[in-house]
């Protein structure tokens, strides 16, 4: 980074030390519980849940139906709560299929499934993904690397209310003769986000 | 309040935001920035303001200035005047 | 006002002073309901007076491609966008031939 950038950095890092003071005075919370929810970002809340529950889906049908029936209820299940902001926020699951391909966004702000996959990456929040993905989603999708036949219809879902998105992708041919880890693997987050579909590594296909 | 309504979070369908930023960069680019997020979420979770005030007071920050900020800045910004920091 | 899957409905077009959680692409334009998410609170008013905003129904609404970005959209696309009902109003004849409006 930058002499300036580092000085700009500090003058924020400033600011929210006041804030995180006001908020411990205040009993919001305490530094030590902030710490917590930056580890958690880390290891316990992250997009590995969202692989948890598609991998889930794909090995076990009756999964599959309660997770595209109510999948907060079918996360809980695999012991993945949600939490954050409020209760009014709910998880709901769209399927990929041979002819509709899924993606989601938020054009308003940035809202995102974060109780379950953890906060979302930076391009996620950007202008230019936000603004592009709703006008031009395949040229979108081709900038990740992913194009899409014109046989596939997209359905791009702006979350712009109380409920937030996972894609549940397909499982690519091939993926059913991996352990249940070895597919979890493969469902990355962009994969949940629909920007990107499993694959798997050359030597795992035949 | 913030002066102005301005919209600048409204952007779906906005042409001339460029190129997508590079994929695989980390969540949070630094601490104070992971900090912010989970301030918001327990200053929300403990009644401070709804989601809706804070993003109402973010939308007020003056496009041309809500555009130069990083990411976080916005939320920075529309937290201590929420909590009367500002 | 309330909405069943499959009525069509027009997003309001609208340019209210305040909050409001209804994007701009899809004011005026005509779209299908494939969805009812349940209730919230009302965005416009709870970004005013918190939790004492009256709560609302919101659906899911599948709007064409070419509804919202003309005829170089792929016609097979759908942007689904979520808008509490009083952004909304009933549009056309119902499958069953009565009129919503």
């Amino acid at each position: 980074m930058s002499g300036a950038g580092h000085h700009r950095n500090a003058e924020l890092q400033a600011r929210v030390n006041r804030l995180l003071d006001l908020a411990e005075s205040r009993g919001v919370i305490t530094r030590g519980q902030v710490d917590a929810r930056i580890e958690a970002f880390g290891d316990r809340v992250t997009a590995r849940n969202g692989a948890d529950m598609v991998v889930r889906a794909w090995n076990s049908p009756e999964y599959r139906e309660r997770l595209l029936a109510d999948a907060g209820a079918a996360a809980a299940e695999l012991g993945h709560a949600g939490g954050g902001y409020s209760s009014d926020i709910r998880l709901h699951a769209v399927a990929n299929t041979p002819t509709v391909h899924h993606v989601v966004v938020c054009t308003l702000c940035s809202c995102y499934p974060l109780a379950w996959l953890g906060p979302p990456p930076a391009w996620y929040k950007s202008e230019a993904y936000r603004s592009r993905v709703v006008r031009d989603p395949r040229g979108v999708l081709r900038e990740f690397g992913l194009v899409l036949p014109n046989s596939t219809e997209v359905r791009v879902w702006d979350a712009s209310a109380e409920a937030r998105y996972l894609v549940v992708p397909q499982r690519p041919p091939g993926a059913e003769e991996l352990s249940e880890d070895a597919q979890r693997d493969l469902v990355t987050r962009d994969c949940l986000i629909g920007v990107a579909v499993p694959r798997l590594p050359a030597e795992v296909s035949r | 309040m913030l002066p102005g309504m301005a919209y600048a979070n409204d952007v779906g369908g906005m042409h001339g935001f460029g190129e997508l930023p590079e994929g695989g960069g980390p969540t949070f680019e630094s601490v104070w920035e992971a900090q912010t997020f989970v301030l918001n979420q327990a200053f929300v979770a403990a009644g401070a303001y709804t989601l809706d005030e804070f993003r109402a007071t973010m939308e007020r920050i003056p496009p041309a200035e809500y555009y130069a900020m990083p990411y976080y800045e916005r939320w920075l910004t529309a937290l201590e005047h929420l909590v009367g920091e500002s | 006002m309330s909405f069943a899957v499959g009525d069509r409905v027009r997003v309001l077009t609208m340019n209210p002073p305040g909050h409001n959680r209804a994007p701009r692409y899809v004011r005026g334009h005509v779209g299908e309901v494939v969805r009812l998410v349940g209730d919230g609170r009302f965005p416009d008013e709870s970004a005013v007076i918190g939790d004492a905003a009256r709560r609302e129904d919101i659906v899911t609404v599948a709007f064409a491609g070419p509804e919202l970005w003309g005829p170089d959209s792929h016609t097979g696309d759908r942007v689904h966008v979520d808008l509490f009902v009083s952004y909304l109003e009933a549009v056309g004849e119902r499958s069953d031939g009565g009129r919503t409006r």
